[in-house]
């Protein structure tokens, strides 16, 4: 695991590289998109047991926060959706360089999925996409809260300043083109912690070719398990990503 | 790849370090105005919270301590976030102090630190208090919701507010009253506790004996180690007045060796930007007043 400052000076992002440990699959990459405010908190020990899972399946990972998030540069209050989009394309070049591979796959926990879904549309070199937990809005497409419980954003001063209210909305908006957009990646798997509602599945099911979606029955890593700020280990829901990503994927 | 990158008055490095566990932290260095004899902030995990802290406390904290010439690190113990587990068997609670020993050794190595503040939230602020005893190289602890013992005013406040509060006690008289919910529901009290049970090892590593605590503060502060404690409104399940901790070590709690804050509007984890910059104000402020201290007892 090596841990280093990556891309363009004026907003250089944190990130965790897991090399492969075993090579036997050849040489495949996969970028984490977190989720934002308190949830990416929550979620971390989740993430970092997931890298780890995937490195010793002979993954290239790499983790990584975007910018003014986590360890990354930049004020919590001044970043927005378009600049994390950008920086997850950052990330892929950045894993691509290091593993000199020709595309990865991405994985997107809540609103990462999201921001996950935007690269893979605009980029070709996205070779796979996992949506864990992807927040759904209401059918009638108007407020959260959601699909997965609720989401306790958007509040900037309660969640450490992370995500205003109009980049919440101006997300949940470009969710409304994604799933009419062309250009989806041609293999997908969607986790749920909970049930996955059946419109979200139809839809994704018309637009990709191959399409797995698993629930599993565990509490969500992005909710905080007691009161000490993180979230449970989601043991069944990394089981479920190994075992796609095993798969030939 | 780079480990790192700057700002106009800090740069930030990654580093990888440690003989017994590879750890991983993040050195927030001034570009202007660094003195290696100013105290280095190092910033310990709040419990199994990453080194970004709650809410990014730690990384704000680091970035103005940065700012106003004090080097900082936050670095993540081994087991959490992203450092990986010990495998030298030792004891959590060792652990822990093995991992702030080498910490401060690379820092001296690498930056020429030779004094250190610690400072930590919850867990963090009793491994703080528990390292500052032992090693004279630290001159000055933060302890932000440190463990900490009720006294007989801290229930009669308690209890008065609960009495005052109508509201709370119609809610009492109906049946959806948690007191009348969980003696229906046995279940509900047994999960709580296992919940509790359950908590992470390291809520462990903590300091639980009032006399124990006493003795830390004695021997940490004899040596000339100066101590700031800050309690949250957070935090009022064990400490609801502004001169408690006094109260329960009248001879060891005293200004200027040791200073407590109280900060009652504000959560245990932080949440608001206000509150957090409100802390980190007062931090920079006494950070300085550590520093001062340090050169006027050396000329």
């Amino acid at each position: 695991m090596n841990c280093f400052f990556m891309g363009p000076e004026p907003h250089p992002l944190y990130a965790i590289y897991h090399p492969p440990l075993d090579r036997g699959l050849g040489g495949k990459g996969i970028v984490l998109c977190n989720a934002l405010g308190s949830e990416s908190n929550r979620s971390h020990r989740s993430f970092r047991v997931l890298a780890d899972s995937l490195a010793r399946s002979g993954w290239h990972v790499l983790r990584f926060d975007y910018r003014g998030t986590g360890d990354s540069s930049g004020d919590e209050n001044a970043a927005q959706m378009g600049d994390w989009i950008e920086d997850i394309g950052s990330a892929v070049d950045e894993l691509c360089a290091i593993a000199d591979l020709p595309g990865a796959h991405l994985l997107g926990l809540r609103l990462g999925a999201h921001l996950a879904t935007a690269v893979a549309l605009e980029r070709s070199d996205i070779q796979g996409l996992i949506l864990w937990d992807p927040v759904e809005n209401e059918p009638n497409g108007t407020n959260p809260p959601l699909w997965n419980g609720s989401v306790d954003q958007p509040v900037p001063d309660d969640l450490g300043g992370t995500l205003s209210t109009t980049e919440f909305e101006r997300m949940l908006i470009q969710r409304e083109r994604f799933i009419t957009a062309s250009g989806w990646p041609a293999q997908a798997l969607v986790i749920g912690s909970g049930s996955i509602p059946r419109p979200f599945s139809e839809i994704l099911n018309r637009r990709i070719d191959r399409l797995q979606i698993k629930e599993v029955s565990e509490p969500p890593p992005w909710l905080e398990e007691s009161d000490f700020g993180a979230g449970p280990v989601a043991a069944n829901g990394i089981r479920s990503i190994a075992s796609w990503t095993g798969e030939g994927s | 790849m780079k480990t790192e990158h700057a700002y106009p008055q800090f740069d930030e490095r990654s580093v990888q370090y440690g003989l017994s566990t590879r750890l991983n932290g993040i050195l927030t260095r001034p570009t202007v105005q660094y003195s290696a004899t100013r105290p280095c902030l190092v910033i310990l995990n709040a419990g199994i919270l990453h080194k970004t802290g709650p809410n990014r406390l730690h990384v704000r904290l680091a970035r103005e301590a940065a700012q106003n010439g004090i080097a900082a690190f936050r670095f993540d113990f081994a087991g959490v976030g992203d450092s990986p587990p010990r495998n030298d068997g030792k004891s959590l609670a060792d652990g822990v102090l093995i991992d702030i020993d080498e910490t401060l050794d690379l820092l001296e190595s690498k930056i020429g630190a030779k004094r250190f503040i610690l400072a930590g939230l919850c867990s963090g602020a009793d491994n703080s208090l528990r390292a500052a005893r032992r090693d004279p190289r630290i001159v000055g602890a933060v302890l932000l919701d440190p463990t900490v013992h009720r006294t007989p005013r801290w229930y009669a406040r308690h209890y008065l507010r609960r009495a005052i509060d109508s509201q709370r006690l119609q809610r009492f008289f109906t049946p959806e009253h948690p007191a009348w919910k969980n003696f229906r529901n046995l279940r509900t009290l047994i999960s709580r506790q296992t919940q509790d049970k359950e908590r992470p090892d390291l809520f462990r590593t903590g300091l639980s004996d009032k006399q124990e605590i006493a003795v830390h503060i004695a021997e940490a502060t004899a040596r000339g180690c100066r101590l700031f404690y800050g309690f949250t409104g957070g935090w009022e399940e064990h400490y609801n007045y502004p001169n408690q901790l006094h109260e329960l070590y009248p001879d060891l709690i005293q200004p200027p060796n040791v200073i407590v804050r109280h900060y009652p509007r504000t959560g245990h984890t932080f949440k608001s930007t206000e509150h957090r910059q409100r802390l980190i104000d007062d931090l920079i402020h006494w950070f300085d007043q550590v520093g001062h201290h340090i050169s006027s007892s050396r000329s």
